[in-house]
Parts: C-alpha cells; structure tokens; sequence
C-alpha cells in the first residue's frame, strides 16, 4: 500500500513536466494583458515582466530538481572512490579535516575559486561537499563489515584491496548507498535553493526567484509564500517518503507507520 | 592535547587546500574588483600589488609567515585589514548562532515537559502538532521559513522589529533570525528529546519508580534528565556545523552585518583575503565549540 502511495505521489510530480508549453501560452496572454496583481488567470500574479509567478515556481522547483537528481549521479560514484581512496592514513585525515568546515561554506569557497555562479559552478558547489560527507558515512558503515568473517576468510585467502572492496564491501554498501542517496537528492535540493538564494546558484533557480520575489511578498502579502512552502515541502517529503520506505525495505522491524 | 594537534591540522588543511584552489582555479579577483572593461596595466598592477603574479609557492610560504604573526592580509575591496572585519562581525554571528541554540534547547525542553506530563501527552491535537513539527522543520529550507516568518510575525502582525527597516538594538534586531535559524535545530532535538523521553519509559528504572508510587514528571525529572541533557548537547554538537551555515543564510535575508554576510560578499566578489579568513575563523570556532562540549559530555558521563 505504502509504495502505491509512494508511486502516486511520483507520477503525481509529472505535473511539472509539461510545463514549457504552459509557460509558452502564458506568456502569449500575460504580454497580451500584463497584469501585477493574481486575478483568475494568474492565481499568483505576475512578475513586473508579466511571467506567471506559480509557473515560474514549478519550472524553477523542477530545475532545482534535475541539478539535485544530476548533482546525486555524480556523487554517490566519487563518495566511493574517495571512501576507497580513505584506506590510505593521509586521505583519511584530510577527509576528516575537510569535515571541519561547513558544507555550504565549502561550497561557496568552491565557486568563489572557480569563478563562475552558473550551473557548472553550482553542480561542482553540490558534487565535492557532498561526496566528502558520503565517503565518510560509507567509510563508518564500512568499519563493522572488516570485522565479520567471510572477509577474514577473503583476506586469508589472498585477495587484493581491490577485489576485497568490490566483492565484499561494496555489495553490502549498496543498499546503505541507495538510502542515503535518496535522502541527498532532497537535502541537494535545499542546498541548491540555499545557494541560489544567496546568488551563488544559477538564475532559473528557486532560491533566486524566492530572493527577487521576496520584496513582492511584502508588498502584496500573496499567498505566494504558502504555495513556495506547500511546493518545498512536498517535494522533500517525496524523497524523504522513498527514503523511509527503502529503510523498511532493509530493517522491516523498523517499519513506520 | 590530541584535540588540539586535530584542530591545528584541521586549519592547515583547509587553509592550504583553500589557498591553492583560489590560486590555481580560474576566477581571478582583478575581473571582480576593477571590472571587465578594465584596464589590462590597471589588472596588472592590482595583481602585483596583491601579489597575485607572484608564483604560487612563494606566495604560500609569505601567507604563512603572515599567519603566524596573526596578519590575514587586507581585503581586495576596501583594503581594510581582514582581522578588523572580523572582529566587527564576528560578535553578530556568535550572539545569533548562541541565541538559536536557547531557542533550540527551549523548544526541546517544552516537547520534554509534553511527554512527561501524561493529559497534556494524551490530547490528539497535541500530539499530531508534536509530530508534525520535526518534519516540518527539516522539510523547510531557511530561504523559505525566513521570509515566512518576517511576513507572519513582522510584517502582519508587527511582533518583531526588522534591522533592515527599524532601527533597534542589535539583540532585539537579532531575535527573529536567530528564531528562523533555530527551526532546523529544533525539529532534530524536538524529535529526539521526545523519542529519548518514551524510550526512557520503558526502562526497568522508570518501572520501579512509578511502582513506588512517584509520579511521571517526577521520575523523569530525577532519572531521566541528565541522559535527555546528554543526548541534546551531542545533537546541537552534530548541528553546529549546519548551524553556523545556517547564520550565513539567515544574516543575508535579515540583511545582518555578520561573518555569513561578509563571507557571501567575499565570494560574490572573490575577496580572497576576507574569505580565508572568515573560512579560517568558522574553522577554529567549530573546533572549539566541539572540544568544549566534549569536555561537557565528559563531565556529563562522570570521567575524569
């Protein structure tokens, strides 16, 4: 029941999908008739140059989707090699070290250093603060496996590093891997918001449109700021619902109900 | 003494790792700070004048020895020297970062005093609001429950002045962001407290104590408090590191001159000076607030 729930609620995201053509009429009607205020066509106003503020929400909420979605493919393969590459003391201390400046922090350093805030930017800004973490966390889930027997048996029975890491460590890694690799695509995406909230991130992003759209809100007191919180929340809840249902699917004695 | 060796390596780390990468990746300060119809003799005289042109080694080795005599360089922008920036902001981003942990600590004290008071637990609205919370709070971003709460509280209903509009004092000006700032923290200690408080319940010491007659709040509050303080302090230690991202975030929608702001100013016009000094102090403070409440979790535990 709980995955048809599950499955609803993420064909239920494909609204977001044909929003382009949408964007493309509304356009055509709102420079035909600009208006400012929200009126039946245009349930949130518009923006002084006439694009529909609710659209405009859901095509940046999707973007900020697609850079978490994209931003998670490529972290999840580089967290495993630098929690391969953590076997070795120095880059296990680095890594530690690296912990101890924030993750957005980090980030920032990163697009301050390469110079540019657009999407390129952005993804390095999501990739390398995040795979550290989740080399860390594969790292400490890893401990407790080197201690079991079938990999004293692989380890007297001459294996190498390599084969010890891709036979036996990283078939019980993968679903560890798959929990928090869901929960990262949410957590991606209010770091993106954050990021482009604070002008690091790109223009077509939430966090932009929420910072341009923030003197509006007070001005007109729309309940622009409740349909960004509903849209926020219900796309973390998605993952965070996904992320749930795998960890029943791992411990079914942890099953929430 | 093994904490120390980790703090001084953790700041040699990330201040090489930061100096190279600003030096070696593209994004050079001249095109930021002078602009890019600027001059190519007026770019090279500022790198020269920054010691931008100089080879990277050298550089390093002369912003080490800098260090070591407590000089962090001046900023690119209004050459004023980094470790006077930093003194002028960092009271702001403590006092807000101190103030979200009270308001933490508070709201996880009341799921507490909830739990343990047994018709307050049993009333249904209650409980949802109690559950509903936590999630609420790791689902909400700070870019969207900060201007929700300046539209609830300060701009409907005028319970908390603006810094950006009214002009008052800069704890009063503080109190709303660090109210935002304390949402995260909250729902994970929120939720903790109250699953510590009912996991607590079960235990054979919580049995025999109400078999003896004493009440819940009672047995609570002489058993269980001094684990539940435990547990809250190990999470707001896990926290601190979002939490002072968090400030950088909270003072750029409350418009607050603190370290977040000046940092974001840095990067946004690659203020390399200022940023490896705000990168080098948020370093120390997490390393010192981490040391000091693991000397409190020691104290806690009774070692020595």
């Amino acid at each position: 029941m709980r995955r048809l729930i599950a499955f609803t609620l993420f064909v239920g995201f494909l609204w977001l999908m044909p929003l382009n053509t949408l964007l493309q009429q509304d356009l055509y009607h709102a420079y035909a008739a600009p208006s400012f205020s929200p009126g039946n066509f245009h349930p949130l106003g518009t923006m002084e140059n006439g694009f529909d503020l609710l659209v405009l929400l859901m095509m940046s909420l999707r973007y900020g989707l697609g850079m978490a979605l994209l931003a998670s493919l490529f972290t999840l393969p580089l967290s495993l090699a630098f929690a391969y590459a953590m076997k070795w003391k120095t880059i296990h201390i680095f890594t530690h070290a690296f912990l101890a400046l924030p993750g957005l922090l980090w980030s920032a350093c990163i697009v301050a250093a390469i110079g540019q805030s657009g999407p390129g930017g952005l993804m390095f800004a999501l990739v390398i603060p995040g795979s550290l973490f989740f080399a860390k966390l594969l790292w400490d889930i890893q401990i407790p496996l080197r201690h079991k027997t079938f990999f004293y048996s692989a380890i007297t029975l001459g294996q190498t590093d390599w084969n010890l890491f891709s036979k036996h460590l990283l078939p019980n890694l993968k679903m560890p891997m798959m929990v928090q690799g869901t929960q990262w695509i949410a957590q991606a995406l209010l770091f993106e918001t954050t990021l482009s909230y604070l002008g690091i991130g790109s223009q077509m992003s939430f966090g932009r449109l929420l910072k341009e759209a923030s003197g509006i809100w007070m001005i007109r007191s729309t309940p622009l700021i409740f349909v960004a919180t509903v849209l926020m929340a219900t796309t973390y809840f998605l993952f965070d619902l996904a992320n749930r249902i795998q960890k029943t699917d791992i411990q079914p004695r942890n099953n929430l109900t | 003494m093994g904490r120390i060796l980790d703090l001084f390596l953790s700041v040699f780390v990330i201040i090489t790792t930061l100096f190279f990468l600003l030096r070696i990746l593209p994004g050079d300060p001249s095109l930021f700070i002078l602009g890019e119809h600027a001059d190519t003799k007026a770019r090279i005289a500022f790198l020269h004048q920054h010691g931008l042109d100089a080879p990277s080694g050298k550089a390093y080795l002369g912003f080490l020895s800098k260090l070591a005599q407590g000089d962090l360089g001046n900023s690119y922008r209004t050459s004023t020297p980094v470790t006077y920036l930093l003194s002028q902001h960092a009271p702001m981003t403590v006092g807000l970062a101190c103030l979200s942990v009270f308001f933490s600590w508070t709201f996880a004290l009341m799921a507490m005093c909830v739990v343990a008071v047994p018709w307050l637990r049993n009333m249904s609205s209650i409980q949802h609001l109690l559950l509903l919370f936590p999630s609420l709070s790791t689902a909400l971003p700070m870019v969207v429950s900060g201007p929700l709460l300046i539209w609830g509280l300060s701009y409907s209903v005028s319970l908390f002045p603006l810094p950006r509009i009214h002009q008052v004092h800069p704890i009063a000006a503080s109190v709303l962001p660090a109210l935002s700032l304390s949402i995260p923290l909250s729902g994970i200690l929120f939720r903790q407290a109250m699953a510590s408080m009912l996991a607590f319940e079960k235990t054979p010491v919580f049995m025999q104590n109400i078999a003896k007659g004493h009440s819940t709040w009672h047995v609570h509050l002489t058993h269980g408090f001094r684990q539940r303080v435990r547990v809250l302090l190990s999470l707001s230690l896990l926290q601190w590191g979002a939490l002072l991202a968090g400030t950088a975030v909270t003072e750029r929608i409350f418009g607050l001159e603190g370290m977040g702001h000046l940092m974001i100013g840095a990067v946004l016009s690659r203020d390399f000076p200022v940023l490896l000094g705000c990168a080098l102090w948020a370093t120390l403070l997490w390393s010192l607030v981490q040391g000091m409440g693991h000397f409190f979790l020691q104290r806690l535990e009774g070692q020595p």
